[in-house]
Parts: C-alpha cells; sequence; structure tokens
C-alpha cells in the first residue's frame, strides 16, 4: 500500500468526523470541496474521501449526541444518544456508537464479500422498480404517529365556563350530542328530557388515528417526493463554475436547516460529560452489531434508503446503551455496503462515492475473491475507521462544551453560502423550499425519515418509466 | 369571528406553497442549448441539446438513446415512450452527469430523411448519419453518388440510370478503418 494513500486516508477520516460533527456541514459537502479543488486528484483524491466517508460515521456520533441534545422539545427528543447526553453521559453515547460503528464495519467487509455474488447476480432492472414501491408503501404503512382526529364532547359547569372565559362567542345550536359528563351536571337529568348544556371539545386518538397518521406520513412523503422530483429535474449549475449538484440544497434544506433552527430556538441546558466509559463486553457487542450491520445491507442497494430507515428493522432494543451500539453498527455497516455497491454494480450511493466516481471510475469488482486493489481499499477504510473512533471519543468532552447556538448560526451561514456557491439562487429556492418542506415532520409528529421520499420518490418514478 | 389558521397548518401550507412556487419557476425556466461536446462539462446542469438521434434501445428502465453532433457522441437516458428514430434530429432536454444525458423531454426538430442532404453534409459528418436513413440528392456516376466535392459508394437498389441527378433514400454506412462511405439504396426519385 502506498504511505501517501494511508495518509491521505487518515486525514480525509479526521475531515469527515469534523464535517459530520459541525451542524450544518456534512460530508457531502466536504466531497464537493475536494471535488472543486481537485478534479484530478485521482487515486490520491479517492483515498481522501474514502477516508472522509468513514469518518463520517463517528462524526454523526458526535453531532447527534450534542449538538441536538437540548431541553427543549427538538426534533428528535427521543434519540437515545440524547437520552444518555441528557443524562449527562453523553461520552458514552459517543463511545458506544463508535464502537458499534467500528465494528460494524468490520463486521460487513466480510458479509459485503459473502454477499456480492448475489447482489451481482440479482435482475435489478426488474427488481428495482418493485422495491421501491415496496419501500414506499412500508414507510407509510409502518408509520407509528397517531393523531387525536375524534372530537370528544364533554359537559362543562356554566358558571365555570363564563367566569373563565368570557361571554359565550356561539349562540345555542339544537341537536343529539353524544357527551361525557365527568363534572355530574346532568345528574338529575331523566331519559327523554331536553336540556341545555354548554360542551367543550376536545380531540381524542381513536380508531381512525392509525389511518390519519398513515395520510400524514403519505404526506410528507409526496410533499419531499415532489420537492425530490422538482430539484433533480432541474439540476444545478454554479455561477462560480464549480461542481454543483443540486442534492446539496434538497438534502441540507430538508436535513439540516430545520434541525440549525430548532437548535438556534433551543433553551440548551449544560450537558456534563462523564469520561470514564467502559466497552461492552464482546459477546454483548457482537449480538448489537451483527443485525444492524445485516440490516445496513440494504443502504446499498436501495436508492434513497437511510439509516434510520433500516435501523427500524434492527430487533427493538430495551436499552438506549444497546440500541446505539445497534444505531453505530448501521452506520458504520452503511460505508461498506455503500462501497459494494460501488464497486460490484456502479452504483454511488454516497455523495462522497459520487464525487470520487467524478475524480476516477471505481474498481470493478466481479470476481469471488476481491482485487488486490479493493483489498487495500478495505485496508485504507478499515484503519480510517480506527482513527476516526479514537478521534470521535477524545473530541467527546470539547464537543459536550460546544456552543450550540454560535456554532448553529455558523452552519446556516456556511449552508447558505456554500448553495450560493455551487448551485447559485436557484439552488437558494431549493434550499428555502426544503426547509419549508424539513420542517413539516415535526410539526405533524411523523419521522423526519420520510424526507427521504425527495430521493426515494423520483428515483421509483424513474424505475417505474414515469417522468 | 375569523377564525385563526392552527401554526401547524400555516407551516404545512407555506410547504406547499414553496414547493408549487418551484414547480412553477422550474416549468417557466428554459436551459441553456449547448453543443453535445460542452453537455459532459456542464455536470450536475440542466441543459439542452440539438442532435441526431444514432441509436435507441430498449431496456427495463427505459431508453437509452445514443446522440452524436459534429463527431460527437453522448448516450441519454429516458423513460419508455414512443418516441424518436434513428437519423431523426432532435431536442433533448435533461440533466447532465459528466458522462451521459437524464434526459425528461426530447422532441424531434427534423424527422430522418425529410430534407435531402448532400454527399458532403455525410463527408463533413459521417459519424453522425452512421447507420441512420437519409435522403441524399447528388450525382449518379460510377456507382457512387456525388455532389458538393465528395462521393459516397451505393450499393442496394441499382440506379436507375447510368448517370444523371437522383434522390436516393436509403441507410447510411460510415466504417471508420477505411473512412469510406456507403449507401444502401432502397428507393429512387429523380430530382425535380
Amino acid at each position: 500500500m502506498d504511505p501517501s494513500l494511508l495518509i491521505l486516508a487518515l486525514a480525509g477520516s479526521i475531515a469527515g468526523v469534523a464535517a459530520m460533527a459541525l451542524p450544518g456541514v456534512h460530508v457531502n459537502a466536504l466531497a464537493l470541496v475536494v471535488l472543486a479543488l481537485a478534479p484530478d486528484s485521482g487515486e490520491r483524491g479517492v483515498a481522501f474521501l474514502l477516508g472522509a466517508l468513514a469518518g463520517s460515521p463517528f462524526g454523526l456520533a458526535l453531532g447527534t449526541t450534542f449538538l441536538g441534545a437540548s431541553t427543549d422539545d427538538g426534533a428528535m427528543p427521543s434519540l437515545p444518544a440524547h437520552a444518555l447526553a441528557a443524562e449527562g453521559r453523553g461520552a458514552q453515547a459517543v463511545a458506544l456508537q463508535a464502537w458499534g460503528a467500528f465494528a460494524g464495519i468490520a463486521l460487513a467487509l466480510p458479509m459485503a464479500a459473502a454477499m456480492r455474488p448475489l447482489i451481482e447476480s440479482l435482475p435489478w432492472g426488474t427488481l428495482l422498480p418493485w422495491l421501491l414501491l415496496a419501500v414506499l408503501v412500508l414507510l407509510v404503512a409502518s408509520e407509528r404517529t397517531r393523531p387525536p382526529v375524534h372530537r370528544r364532547w364533554t359537559a362543562v359547569p356554566w358558571q365555570a365556563h363564563v367566569r373563565a372565559r368570557g361571554p359565550l362567542q356561539t349562540g345555542p345550536r339544537v341537536g343529539r350530542y353524544r357527551f361525557a359528563d365527568p363534572h355530574k351536571i346532568l345528574e338529575a337529568a331523566r331519559v327523554g328530557d331536553e336540556v341545555e348544556v354548554e360542551l367543550e371539545a376536545t380531540w381524542a386518538r381513536g380508531p381512525l388515528s392509525r389511518a390519519s397518521g398513515m395520510a400524514l406520513a403519505a404526506l410528507t412523503l409526496a410533499l419531499s417526493g415532489w420537492l425530490g422530483w422538482i430539484a433533480l429535474r432541474m439540476g444545478a449549475a454554479s455561477p462560480l463554475g464549480l461542481p454543483a449538484s443540486s442534492l446539496l440544497p434538497l438534502l441540507a434544506g430538508l436535513f439540516a436547516v430545520p434541525s440549525l433552527l430548532t437548535m438556534l430556538r433551543a433553551d440548551h441546558a449544560p450537558v456534563h460529560v462523564r469520561l470514564r466509559v467502559h466497552p461492552p463486553p464482546r459477546g454483548e457487542l457482537l449480538r448489537r452489531v451483527a443485525p444492524g450491520a445485516l440490516a445496513a445491507s440494504l443502504l446499498g442497494l436501495v436508492p434513497g434508503i437511510t439509516t434510520s430507515h433500516v435501523a427500524a428493522l434492527t430487533p427493538r432494543a430495551e436499552h438506549p446503551e444497546r440500541a446505539l451500539l445497534t444505531l453505530g453498527a448501521v452506520n458504520g455497516a452503511a460505508v461498506v455496503f455503500g462501497l459494494l455497491a460501488w464497486h460490484a454494480l456502479g452504483k454511488a450511493r454516497h455523495g462522497a462515492l459520487v464525487a470520487a466516481q467524478r475524480i476516477a471510475a471505481p474498481i470493478a469488482w466481479h470476481t469471488t475473491l476481491p482485487p488486490p486493489e479493493l483489498l487495500s481499499e478495505a485496508a485504507l477504510v478499515l484503519l480510517s475507521a480506527g482513527a476516526a473512533c479514537l478521534l470521535a471519543r477524545a473530541l467527546a468532552r470539547p464537543a459536550a462544551a460546544a456552543p450550540p447556538r454560535p456554532l448553529a448560526r455558523m452552519g446556516l451561514a456556511l449552508v447558505v453560502l456554500m448553495t450560493l456557491a455551487t448551485c447559485g439562487l436557484w439552488g437558494l429556492s431549493v434550499l428555502v423550499a426544503g426547509a419549508l418542506v424539513g420542517s413539516v415532520p415535526v410539526r405533524l409528529g411523523v419521522r423526519r425519515s420520510l424526507l427521504m421520499g425527495a430521493i426515494l420518490v423520483p428515483a421509483a418514478l424513474r424505475a417505474w418509466g414515469i417522468g | 369571528m375569523r377564525r385563526r389558521l392552527h401554526p401547524d397548518l400555516v407551516v404545512v401550507l407555506l410547504a406547499i406553497a414553496g414547493v408549487a412556487a418551484l414547480h412553477v419557476a422550474s416549468a417557466l425556466t428554459t436551459p441553456p442549448l449547448v453543443t453535445l461536446a460542452e453537455a459532459p462539462a456542464r455536470s450536475g446542469a440542466r441543459v439542452a441539446v440539438e442532435a441526431r438521434v444514432l441509436d435507441v434501445t430498449h431496456g427495463a428502465r427505459g431508453r437509452a438513446i445514443t446522440l452524436a453532433q459534429d463527431g460527437t457522441r453522448l448516450l441519454a437516458l429516458a423513460a419508455e415512450a414512443p418516441g424518436p428514430q434513428r437519423g431523426d434530429v432532435v431536442r433533448a432536454v435533461g440533466v447532465s452527469d459528466g458522462e451521459k444525458l437524464s434526459i425528461d423531454r426530447i422532441t424531434i426538430v427534423l424527422q430522418a430523411g425529410a430534407r435531402a442532404l448532400d454527399p458532403s453534409d455525410l463527408a463533413r459528418s459521417p459519424q453522425d448519419h452512421d447507420g441512420t436513413r437519409v435522403l441524399v440528392r447528388g450525382d449518379v456516376r460510377d456507382g457512387t453518388l456525388s455532389g458538393g466535392g465528395s462521393r459516397i459508394d451505393i450499393t442496394g437498389l441499382p440506379p436507375p440510370t447510368p448517370t444523371g441527378v437522383w434522390l436516393a433514400a436509403g441507410v447510411f454506412r460510415y466504417h471508420s478503418n477505411d473512412a469510406s462511405y456507403k449507401l444502401t439504396v432502397d428507393t429512387w426519385t429523380p430530382a425535380s
């Protein structure tokens, strides 16, 4: 192995950790910068990008644990990393995700080698449209939100109501109403009596709540899909002649900007870090990592699938610590299966690989044993991941102490500047529309991962030959 | 009394309005017309090209259309639909990815064989017409069709007269290894 490639990969892993840890920045943005600065860098540029990709799950662990951790009811308060961070155990959350990610990468490498013949032999041309359709249907059907859509009437005492709210705004309505009477106002009334009561409406969950939740999920998916279809169809051109991709404003608008705005508004409490973290026993680690790595294989196969989608396929963990190991494994193994799709199918599923593909063509892998260049690449990825794992753990303390609001402001400024530089005013319009659509799941209470409809829906339409 | 909209509904309506506005803006935007040689350099951008269709193949995920212009060839991918034939000059609109075009709109500008070409037109850019059906106006002489200082070998249906000006319709072939041109004629029409 060329030592300079190793040095570049390690440098890439540091950059990848930093890019994913900083709010508003992403490894895809870093890849665009590399492409702009060194479009003819060949295998050196690819080594740097592979290192960045391998380091990205570790930076993500830092970013999601500390910079999303707030006392506000933010976008993803239920994330296990936030739960630990809120208890002052953020360093443990980072360590667990980092161990999971490294183990996921290590485990996914032989799994990818074993799965390659199967992946290559599948009839993707006919399978992909159905696979994408199934993913879309599953995303809607698996929505867990149960909005309160059933109106329930409750009788309230007249005087109490008038005292509390002033004179009534509406006149009396005559009709038959079914209502609850917790204050026993009608205790003396008999069946058949005509009574005049003051009713208050409340919204409750009921039989239609599940269908309503699915309808809200479908709305979010359709809206993001519509936006993605427009953005991808229109492409992007840089006013400065830089490499352009409409994915940058699209994904930044959908995911980064709403999170950054939430960070700006949130009332951040200081997060304490307990630094002494013990690694989990090997058996426990393997039990949690293996399902995550296996589920992540879907990420390499189907476009538009995210780690949160496949994480839902893993067994539910009873404790946040265990969930974090699995989540880390999904993120880590996603890197490996992305590389498998790149080499075996020629499909770049990560932004960093799209950039790498423009710098140098991927090494094709169609034999049982991987070619020597791929073994070197696997070693680069593993070493970069190891370095990133150590780095992420070392950075846990400074990350916890980092002021989120200035970072969020800096992130927002960076997103806007990068969008303007690479995609011009059109990109800025996509960013704004993306930010509006990205706020919808938080408002409706549905999963944010539905926003990946921006990639899934156009991919499904293309696969089905529509549009 | 006017009821105020729920803040969540306001956000959803704003999002719908934002995407709809973007849709309208995209429909009103005309992409720049570039040459086929320029298109790969505009990676990620939406462009329009005018080129001749050299080949159309149908796969499980749509059509692969080979476009040619001034000796440059480029692959364009499009959804399955009744579309252009070999030799048609088309205007294709789509996003360049540096290697190929993903097109969503393709219109025929000039149908194959709709306009009579001169043998020199074919000789100037033979790659753009290779394998396509063409209509050529030329002087028949010694088994060739000549015009504008260029000559094309003719095979297939023999010319009605050994000499004279004729319109020949057929499939044009260019052999790059020996730089020879051949027109397999199936119809001869007197040139008026």
